[in-house]
């Protein structure tokens, strides 16, 4: 059908009213839906980031402040999965990594081909946050080299600074306007921890269609 | 290929006692419902108000309930804006026709689909085989069932009737190579296998959690990845939704995302939260990607203004099974319809499609409202059920509601109540006595298969109260 007949045939139940349900009423809202409260209260944010993000089985570091820092957590990511072959996103935060893979050997994929990253082993990717409250990575998933990087490889390494960790999911839902000037992205991806499944007798198992391990450098 | 959506109805009551004779099923929904409860309290306990959110969200849905029409309106012309294309759906019939006008026309042959109740609503795999697409279910549980040619016994966990060895057995028969039946094993292999059909899909199609009418963003969330790989290697991406998963803003999503995958697997968040804004920017290649959203009615428009309104604010997180003491012991295939549980129990006997054949679904709870009570957006489930159960007494035969009637007249009177007591006390004596009584007892054979016959006193209460209780 049309919209026009779709709509006008809900507008046209609605128009009864809704009959009350009297035992256990409804108390609509003053304004608009409350902040999501926490019980405890997050304490340093990159903390809370860290110790989040290893509860869901990521590998979340707070590196010092120094180039060689990173390079090695690179490597260990790189040394861990055996990854000969990796794809690295178009940020600045990753310039340091395609280096790092690229001394260690690694070739370097096209990251913006979905058949080559489906060869890759290892994704490197920065974020556009990171969310305290939950160990998630908030990434603008309709740029093709964030979206094959973070998805495709067993393994995804993001490298974020703690000055992009926001405390709550909420503070990514309610102020996207002024998360992304630009507009809404075509896609943004939350991501807490590898890939999960607990489909068969309810065990847990990583690593179903995306990456199996998550190492996270949180820098600065 | 898929089950078939027309198998014949066999009476609830017999496939409710061929579900609680299968060992295996009640040992995996035992400890399926258990863990899944104890990790929706752990989930909520780092929330400072639960109830406090519930109730909010419970506002939230109830709003947005009454104003569907303008929501709808502004998340397709939102979607519309960003180049999605949209399909409103009155019936399956429908929705299945478009999806398939869009397969033929993109020469679609391989399709890869992520989780979505709403598709097993419509029987789209079914459809799309028939005219000689190859579906694959892309969620383990999902692709499990799909080879199995079985349909989903809960709603989040689709395979949650099977074992590993089950599971195991199935892709030996399915693949013919031998696959361990450690899950760790089963799991790689169905990763290998599925990956190749991503990669080679023509059309991807996923359900949708939510729609935000406020940017025109379609919210998927997963764990698997599949979700994620559905939605960005096709070139073609069909999202299909009922049309009461909306929200209008972000501030209401925030408090139903922090409630939904908690009360669902005691996850504070999905490990993979998509939200996805109309089509994919045109590829270096030259070809366009789309995207389609399908909204779908199937008679939920004949909820509204009932007392069945709220149901449609149910957000499909699975809770009110796992705390359903009928769920926990007979599972999702004894219900029968792709919606089972409490939650399923008040909307299969709604949907169009499904109201012939499971009006009896009601009777399979014991009013306790611990659905209710584990619902993360407060929908009064035993109120409606009860209200299901008003419509059939309305609705029953000549000869049930004389029966009744007559019950009803007879204890209204002091006399006629006495002696319909002392009547039975006797009875029932003399069937205690001679061993036969649930032969010819009225009603109580069936009672008494798996129950004694308790002892009847020699004089009522109500002589003894008379006599002067000493």
């Amino acid at each position: 059908v049309n919209r026009d007949a779709f709509l006008g045939r809900l507008r046209e139940r609605l128009k009864a009213g809704i009959p009350e349900n009297h035992v256990r009423p409804w108390i609509p809202l003053d304004g608009p839906p409350p902040a999501v409260r926490y019980a405890e209260p997050f304490g340093d944010l990159a903390d809370r980031f860290v110790t989040r993000a290893q509860r869901v089985a990521a590998t979340a570091r707070w590196l010092p402040n120094e180039p060689e820092a990173l390079a090695q957590f690179i490597r260990d990511a790189q040394a861990q999965s055996g990854a000969t072959t990796a794809i690295v996103s178009d940020d600045a935060i990753c310039d340091a990594a395609r280096t790092t893979l690229s001394e260690s050997g690694a070739t370097l994929l096209d990251p913006t081909d979905p058949a080559a990253a489906a060869r890759a082993a290892l994704g490197v990717t920065g974020a556009s946050f990171a969310i305290a409250a939950t160990g998630s990575l908030v990434l603008e998933t309709s740029r093709p080299d964030v979206r094959y990087s973070s998805l495709l490889p067993p393994v995804h390494v993001a490298i974020i600074r703690a000055s992009q960790i926001i405390p709550s999911p909420g503070d990514l839902f309610r102020h996207l306007s002024a998360r992304f000037p630009a507009g809404m992205p075509q896609s943004l991806t939350l991501v807490t921890g590898p890939s999960r499944s607990a489909d068969i007798e309810m065990q847990l198992i990583l690593g179903v269609h995306g990456p199996r391990a998550l190492w996270i450098a949180v820098i600065d | 290929v898929s089950a078939h959506p027309s198998t014949p109805i066999v009476p609830l009551r017999r496939r409710t006692a061929a579900a609680v004779q299968d060992a295996t099923l009640r040992a995996s929904l035992a400890g399926a419902t258990a863990s899944l409860t104890a990790r929706k309290a752990a989930g909520y306990a780092e929330l400072a108000d639960v109830e406090e959110l519930r109730a909010a969200a419970r506002a939230t849905r109830s709003a947005i309930i009454r104003r569907l029409p303008e929501i709808l309106d502004r998340l397709t012309t939102n979607v519309a804006a960003r180049g999605g294309q949209i399909c409103w759906a009155s019936t399956p019939g429908e929705a299945t026709a478009y999806i398939a006008d869009v397969a033929r026309r993109t020469n679609a042959r391989r399709i890869v689909k992520s989780k979505s109740m709403v598709s097993e609503e419509i029987s789209l795999n079914h459809v799309l085989e028939r005219m000689g697409c190859e579906v694959t279910e892309t969620d383990l549980g999902e692709w499990i069932i799909q080879l199995a040619g079985e349909t989903p016994s809960h709603i989040l966990a689709p395979a949650i009737h099977k074992n590993r060895q089950q599971v195991a057995k199935l892709f030996q028969e399915t693949h013919g190579v031998v696959v361990s039946d450690e899950p760790e094993a089963l799991t790689a292999f169905a990763r290998e296998r599925l990956r190749e059909r991503f990669l080679a899909a023509d059309i991807g199609i996923s359900g949708a959690n939510f729609g935000v009418a406020e940017t025109g963003t379609i919210v998927l969330v997963t764990n698997e990845g599949n979700g994620r790989l559905v939605t960005s290697l096709p070139r073609v991406h069909i999202a299909v939704m009922g049309l009461e998963r909306v929200v209008e803003t972000w501030d209401q999503l925030d408090v139903l995302m922090a409630l939904l995958p908690r009360a669902a697997t005691g996850q504070p968040i999905s490990c993979y939260l998509s939200m996805i804004s109309g089509p994919r920017q045109p590829l270096p290649n030259g070809s366009t990607p789309e995207f389609h959203l399908v909204i779908l009615d199937n008679g939920r428009s004949d909820l509204l203004g009932t007392e069945f309104t709220e149901m449609l604010a149910c957000i499909r997180c699975g809770a009110c099974l796992n705390a359903c003491p009928v769920y926990r012991q007979v599972g999702g295939h004894a219900y029968g319809p792709v919606y089972t549980g409490p939650m399923g129990a008040v909307l299969s006997p709604l949907l169009a499609t499904t109201r012939r054949d499971y009006g009896d679904l009601p009777q399979a709870s014991s009013l306790c409202g611990a659905c209710w009570q584990a619902c993360p957006v407060g929908i009064p489930l035993q109120d409606m059920l009860l209200a299901h159960r008003r419509r059939a007494a309305r609705d029953m035969g000549f000869v049930e509601r004389t029966m009744w009637k007559s019950w009803a007249g007879a204890w209204s009177k002091p006399a006629s109540y006495r002696a319909s007591l002392a009547a039975l006390r006797s009875a029932i004596g003399v069937g205690r006595l001679t061993g036969s009584a649930p032969r010819w007892l009225p009603f109580l054979d069936r009672w008494t298969t798996s129950r004694e016959l308790p002892k009847p006193p020699r004089t009522s209460f109500r002589d003894l109260w008379k006599a002067g209780i000493t």
